[in-house]
């Protein structure tokens, strides 16, 4: 499924930001997706699912939360998985694309990755 | 640490020394008598000439508006950089230098004090903590108060004794100096998109107008006796025709001391653009012919300038007159500002006529210890071209050759071809310093008698290029230290902030206004000592 | 012992109303705070950060050690990071950039950096919050989200409060403009639904028909443009929906020039929602000391700014600085991830309160007092007016003025 991502704050991503952001609290209010409830249905899934979010920059799993954004749309709080689907071209303004990047959404089987996965994953040869 | 300062040609017309050739001896930070100044070093000036510290008196340096103008223009930035040093820290200049150029300009072109024009007092802690990046120069702000709300309320209930207080709690509170007002009730109004155009006009929602504004703040600074009178805008700056309200605004506050800032903004003749000429004549007249009235000038400088004041409704107009970005900064309560990049172009008819009006102000005032040279840096024009100026006032052929670039008109609109006037440099001193530290109330700066600061600049001075003589100071004294040799920064050196001795509380009732109508607590307006690292308070006798 | 008038250091709005209550050297309770605030305070010694070199725990002191010898030797060191500090510590960083001849950025350039980029071009019509709350009738969000990100916006500054000539929200009109209907969207009056990426043509759009122009605008947008010019005193704020969008600098310039236009008919302001409490005085204190307030470089000797250039994200994604030094931010959450990589590769200095994903790659770590709550400072709210932070912890940790001062003095040495 095809949709624009978009990614901003949130109450629980700041507040669980200030508690520490290697915290599972952080990872259950960040490591999120909102999508279009009909768009959930059309995919199978239901609310707290994991989905991989896929743009041309990298991929993230994440839950889906049930919303009334458009069908169009997703959205996912400021964070580290938000920022796997980002690319750093900033067309020379200093600012990446942080919102409005063509994104495909799909269901998987695999495990929503915490900061440590992603980090291992990301940043080779790291222990 | 002594100093002795050997053979100079000294000028110190307020202790009327007028190019004599004598020693200066100082000591501890300040000057001396021969005995008190034991081993001292010596600085042969037998070449040079000698004359206190530049005092200026109306800048805009440092505060909320100066670095909207520094973010908005990089342009102004890129072509004027200054490589960091042993001595100095880098930056850049042009119209909107940063902090340290500004400080170690002043001090290379021999200036040793420097007063922030207009603080807005909400932003009070912003003008002081960039003060604190401003080094060398002794230092302070003037607090903009002439649309203040319980100014206005207390003007408008004609209750006298509690706008008194209220000012003296306000300089207090935000460690200021004077008190500066810009177009009086005309910053309110424009909160709605409006101005007030007269003396007698009634400021947007308040029955007051700027007359009763200025009495009250002028009778206020008067009985509270402070250093300097009250540092006045006036309204309608910019306006063809605006000669007539400076002139009524100087008549009808007599008897109280009053001083008129970058007044060549305000001394225009004619109707509208197409008949603008120059009002200097008169305003020349009227400063001859009032006591207790001083004035600056803001003498144009072609070229770039950045404009900001606290004159919201003016700005926005030169927005619509140039083109040119605009910034608009409303204060709550208290004040505004706006900001517009601008450029004086010498075959502009009315730039040209401008620049005729600061000269013509300062050769035709007969006493100079009422009029000051300032350029409203950087409304006008940049700080560091006072030498420029210097040399127009000392030499009558520069200004006629200069008439001769700048558009036609500029001769017949203005008096100033026909003033042969030539300043004399112990002219020039009391219009640089003697006569702005006197104005100030800084008995110890703009003079060389005993017990005054040692702040001393030294120049090679040549008639044949005045102008050159007076860009770099071959050394720069600042409390007795050699801070500037050569026109360069050779000490890192931190200056004092002067602050006053009131001390005034507001209300219950005040408080209660201030909590409903602000949106900061009452008890986090003031500014504290922390940014104060250099404090001297002077009292108000 | 209780503190009062606190002023919190999380958001632009910068309140300055907060109690905090401190018990046997904790924080125990906290009075008008939003929920980020609160959390911020109650669990800001959770986590916290220890002084390492290699993932390994030493005494601080060997750290800053470190980290001086580790700036010494670098050849194109970048320092970023600054909004979540106080300012002096922010001016300490400024020199210390100047003496290594290092590039210096802050969070802004990944923020409202697009802001200060309109900005250079048209100018900015703005007024302190007070203004609003005292005169706005009309009050436009525009691409911000207040109810989840500056969360007490509405009661302090804008909706809510009884200003001078507005009484309360009744006496207002709210207007939200968004691609989404966020929670901020449900107190406005009205929604105005715009499509991703439509920012820039449609404010274009209502231009040109201010002017009289015949453009295409749908009458939802010319009924907007009819309350805008016919309100008393207008605001809009806007955030991320405009800067991080596509056309990013060219939406704000749209933006603040549409506002620059209304003020023909009648009295209107816009002013950016400045997200960390401190970015604007990372902004102002690098205007004051450089000239500009962001992307600055110094290997010249003088200040040089270009973003895209010396802007972090694009440093590191293209590998060009051999040394950095992340003050109080967290670029390996907050920046694109292929630029993660070099932060790992290259020596990483992390000054923080908290651990970090940054503080996780990092080469040395080390730990500060938390500015606003451990430390004193000035702060500027997003509307540009300084308040000083209150200290109400004491720590053994060093604030991050104090660490900055160190490696100035041992990078100098």
């Amino acid at each position: 499924m095809k949709i624009v991502l978009l990614s901003g704050r949130t109450t629980k991503q700041g507040v669980t930001a200030e508690i520490g952001k290697t915290s599972d609290d952080y990872l259950q209010n960040v490591a999120v997706i909102q999508l279009n409830q009909k768009v959930m249905e059309k995919l199978g899934l239901t609310d707290g699912d994991a989905v991989e979010v896929k743009t041309k920059y990298g991929s993230a799993v994440v839950k889906c939360r049930k919303s009334d954004i458009g069908e169009n749309m997703g959205f996912m709080p400021y964070g580290p998985w938000a920022n796997l689907l980002i690319g750093s071209d900033t067309q020379s303004t200093g600012m990446p694309d942080s919102k409005g990047v063509e994104a495909e959404v799909v269901k998987t089987d695999k495990d929503v990755e915490s900061v440590d996965d992603i980090l291992n994953r990301i940043v080779e040869g790291r222990k | 640490m002594s100093l002795v300062i050997k053979n100079g040609t000294v000028y110190d017309p307020q202790n009327n020394v007028n190019g004599e050739k004598m020693d200066i001896f100082i000591a501890n930070g300040k000057i001396v008598e021969e005995s008190a100044a034991k081993n001292a070093k010596e600085i042969d000036a037998s070449k040079l000439i000698v004359m206190p510290g530049g005092v200026e008196i109306h800048t805009h340096i440092a505060g909320s508006k100066v670095n909207i103008a520094r973010i908005m223009r990089p342009e102004d930035h890129r072509k004027d950089v200054v490589k960091k040093t042993q001595f100095k820290r880098s930056g850049t200049g042009y119209t909107v230098p940063t902090t340290f150029t500004i400080g170690y300009r002043y001090a290379e072109m021999g200036y040793t004090t420097v007063w922030e024009a207009a603080a807005p007092p909400l932003g009070a802690r912003h003008s002081h903590e960039e003060l604190i990046d401003i080094p060398v120069v002794d230092k302070g702000i003037f607090t903009l108060m002439g649309s203040n709300y319980f100014i206005l309320k207390y003007t408008e209930e004609g209750d006298f004794e509690k706008l008194k207080n209220f000012v003296a709690w306000l300089l207090d509170a935000t460690k200021g100096y004077a008190v500066k007002i810009v177009n009086p009730g005309g910053v309110e109004s424009w909160k709605w998109g409006k101005n007030v155009n007269s003396l007698d006009d009634a400021v947007q929602n308040f029955n007051v107008t700027p007359r009763e504004i200025l009495k009250n703040l002028a009778k206020a600074a008067d009985e509270l006796k402070l250093p300097h009178s009250i540092h006045i805008h006036c309204n309608n700056l910019g306006s063809p025709g605006n000669y007539e309200i400076t002139k009524e605004t100087i008549e009808m506050l007599n008897p109280y001391r009053r001083h008129i800032t970058h007044i060549q903004f305000n001394s225009y003749g004619g109707e509208d653009w197409t008949n603008f000429s120059s009002g200097g004549a008169e305003i020349a007249k009227t400063l001859n012919n009032n006591e207790k009235v001083t004035c600056d000038v803001g003498q144009v400088i072609f070229g770039d300038a950045t404009t900001m004041t606290a004159d919201g409704p003016w700005q926005h107009t030169l927005f619509k007159l140039s083109g040119n970005k605009w910034a608009n900064s409303d204060v709550e309560m208290e004040t505004g500002a706006g900001i517009v990049p601008y450029k004086f172009k010498k075959k502009n008819v009315v730039n040209a006529i401008q620049w005729t009006i600061g000269l013509e102000v300062l050769l035709l005032t007969k006493d100079p210890y009422k009029v000051f040279l300032t350029t409203d840096h950087p409304n006008a024009g940049p700080f560091y071209f006072y030498p420029q100026v210097i040399e127009l006032l000392m030499s009558k052929k520069k200004r006629d050759e200069m008439l001769e670039k700048v558009h036609a008109l500029a001769k017949e609109r203005s008096a100033l071809e026909s003033v042969d006037r030539e300043y004399t440099l112990s002219d020039i001193v009391v219009v640089t310093r003697a006569g702005t530290a006197k104005a100030l109330g800084q008995t110890d700066k703009g003079h060389l008698g005993v017990g005054a600061d040692a702040d001393v600049s030294i120049y090679e001075f040549d008639e044949e290029t005045i102008e050159k003589s007076f860009k770099k100071a071959k050394y720069t004294i600042k409390d007795g230290n050699i801070v500037v040799k050569d026109g360069e920064i050779v000490m890192d050196y931190m200056g004092r902030t002067y602050v006053l001795d009131l001390k005034a509380d507001l209300s219950e009732e005040e408080k209660e206004i201030f909590s409903k109508y602000y949106t900061v607590q009452f008890s986090n307006y003031a500014v504290e000592d922390a940014y104060l690292p250099k404090k001297e308070v002077v009292p108000c006798t | 012992m209780i503190y009062e008038n606190v002023v919190c250091p999380f958001c632009g709005c910068l309140c300055d109303d907060l109690i905090i209550t401190v018990e046997d050297g904790q924080i125990t309770n906290t009075k008008n705070t939003c929920a980020i605030s609160k959390s911020k305070f109650v669990n800001h010694h959770q986590y916290m950060l220890k002084p390492s070199i290699n993932k390994k725990e030493v005494p601080v002191e060997k750290a800053i050690e470190k980290a001086a010898e580790i700036l010494k030797n670098a050849d194109a060191p970048l320092i970023y990071g600054l909004s979540s500090t106080e300012c002096e510590a922010q001016r300490y960083a400024i020199h210390l950039a100047e003496i290594l001849g290092a590039t210096i950025d802050q969070t802004a350039s990944v923020c409202h950096g697009p802001t200060i980029l309109g900005t250079q071009d048209a100018g900015c019509v703005k007024c302190t919050l007070g203004e609003v709350k005292n005169r706005a009738d009309l009050i436009v969000y525009w691409g911000c989200n207040p109810a989840e990100a500056h969360m007490r916006h509405f009661r302090r500054y804008s909706v809510y409060p009884e200003g001078l000539f507005r009484k309360d929200k009744k006496e207002r009109t709210i207007v939200v403009v968004d691609v989404r209907k966020t929670a901020s969207a449900r107190i406005a009056n009205t929604f105005v639904k715009i499509e991703p990426g439509a920012d820039f043509e449609i404010i274009s759009l209502m231009r040109a028909y201010l002017k009289g122009r015949d453009v295409p605008l749908t009458d939802e947008f010319k009924t907007l443009l009819e309350t805008m010019k016919t309100c008393e005193f207008g605001i809009i704020f806007f955030g991320l929906g405009l800067t991080m969008s596509k056309g990013k600098h060219l939406n704000v310039d749209a933006a603040l020039r549409l506002v620059r236009d209304l003020n023909d008919y009648t009295k209107f302001s816009i002013t950016p929602m400045r997200g960390h409490y401190n970015v604007t005085g990372a902004g102002s204190t690098m205007a004051w000391v450089t000239g500009y307030p962001f992307a600055v470089n110094f290997s010249q000797g003088y200040p040089v700014s270009n973003p895209g250039e010396f802007s972090a994200v694009d440093v590191l994604a293209r590998k060009e600085c051999d040394a950095a030094l992340i003050i109080a931010s967290d670029p390996v959450s907050n920046f694109p991830a292929d630029s993660w990589k070099h932060l790992a590769d290259i020596p990483t200095i992390v000054m923080d309160p908290k651990v970090s994903l940054t503080s996780k790659v990092a080469k040395v770590c080390i730990p500060v007092a938390t500015a606003g709550i451990e430390a004193e400072g000035t702060a500027y709210r997003m509307d540009g007016i300084p308040l000083r932070l209150k200290k109400v912890l004491d720590t053994p940790r060093l604030s991050d003025a104090e660490v900055l001062s160190q490696l100035i003095e041992k990078v100098m040495a």
